[in-house]
């Protein structure tokens, strides 16, 4: 972040007691609505892969993004490159070691591990 | 008489807490209900400290106070909602812009939300605020892989088993971060390792065709849309997969085995 925040404390406190407002009703609006606004039969069956879309959606860009930069920079041979990023290759592990074993604990070891020895 | 309409037969959750405390059964699921989250959560309770601490390095980094940090993560409790606003307060902007975008970056909360309403609805006030305050991406997701094999009423403590232990671990590395925020350097890295925490995490849901069209198609609009104003880009990419998995489960002709209704 190259700028600080220099607003006055009962302006941050106010943003920080909104943001809370609406985090709050955000992730309550059905647990507190109506019992038959409730969401049934194919809406409720569709629901269930959400959290699993949005696990997704925040992981794909910043596994992909490696490569995107490295392909705007250089092309197909930058796009090469970019499949040795540190981040892409333990991203790779992580799903391999996954697939292989269903050990989350050796997966996000191994996916770490790789990480740093490649990153430091 | 209050209580009159309860029986032994009734779940545990919906009786009052003097027959409660009679129902060995009920907490020796609880038990294990605990115990099995917190074997499932711990690499994403790892990943998610990480993510707590780049989150609390970046808050007293973006200027914050000890306290308004302290405040903000306790009370605000949404890292990309929190790390969304911080750049906008930093360079000065309108109240109601920082809230625009609090309300764009939570907008999968309300989907969540919807997920979760037969299970949580028939409980009390309070408690569904409490419970709803709770909900986190990966706790919710182990959850409704999960919830399934059990009984609506032992739904509850299988949902607080596994979002309890990614609260606990989100504000201890949030604390961390902000007490150590002056000697540690926001290293990009530490938030990597809360990705691929939330990888080990995802994997293993993509177990059938729907479960793989759904990745599929979130991971190619998320791609796209990364660059697209408030983070519109992930809230479209839910619905794409969401629709996609509907899409995949006409053509297998059967629901995903992990979504079935109770």
């Amino acid at each position: 972040m190259s700028s600080t925040i220099s607003l006055p404390a009962a302006e941050i406190w106010a943003t920080t007691i909104l943001l809370t407002l609406v985090v709050v009703v955000l992730r309550n609006v059905f647990l507190v609505a109506p019992r038959d606004w409730q969401p049934r039969g194919k809406l409720e069956r569709a629901l269930r892969y959400a959290p699993l879309a949005a696990l997704v959606a925040l992981l794909a860009p910043e596994v992909l993004q490696p490569l995107a930069t490295a392909a705007e920079r250089a092309g197909p041979a930058g796009f090469a490159q970019g499949l040795t990023d540190p981040r892409f290759v333990s991203a790779l592990v992580v799903i391999v070691v996954s697939r292989l074993t269903r050990n989350a604990l050796a997966a996000l070891a191994g996916g770490v591990g790789l990480f740093w020895l490649l990153a430091s | 008489m209050p209580g009159a309409g309860y029986t032994r037969a009734m779940p545990a959750i919906f009786r009052p807490a003097d027959l409660r405390q009679h129902a060995p059964g009920s907490a020796r699921l609880r038990r294990r209900h605990r115990r099995e989250a917190f074997r499932l959560m711990l690499p994403a309770c790892l990943g998610t400290g990480c993510w707590g601490l780049v989150t609390g390095i970046a808050m007293v980094q973006a200027g914050l106070t000890l306290p308004q940090a302290i405040g903000m993560s306790l009370f605000v409790y949404s890292g990309t909602t929190q790390l969304a606003a911080l750049p906008l307060m930093a360079s000065g902007a309108s109240l109601a812009t920082v809230v625009a975008t609090g309300v764009l970056t939570g907008l999968r909360f309300i989907v969540y939300s919807a997920s979760l309403s037969r299970d949580l609805g028939r409980l009390p006030l309070p408690r569904r605020l409490l419970y709803g305050y709770l909900m986190t991406d990966t706790g919710l997701a182990q959850y409704l892989v999960r919830r399934a094999r059990e009984t609506p009423p032992q739904r509850v403590s299988l949902y607080l088993g596994y979002n309890v232990p990614v609260y606990l671990a989100w504000h201890l590395g949030s604390l961390a971060g902000i007490g150590l925020a002056a000697a540690l350097p926001a290293d990009p890295r530490y938030a990597w390792l809360g990705m691929l925490a939330m990888l080990v995490i995802t994997v293993p849901m993509v177990s059938s065709l729907p479960a793989l069209a759904a990745a599929a198609a979130a991971a190619a609009v998320a791609f796209v849309g990364v660059h697209w104003p408030w983070r519109l880009g992930m809230f479209f990419a839910i619905v794409a997969g969401v629709l996609a998995a509907l899409a995949a489960e006409r053509f297998a002709g059967r629901p995903d085995p992990a979504v079935q209704p109770r």
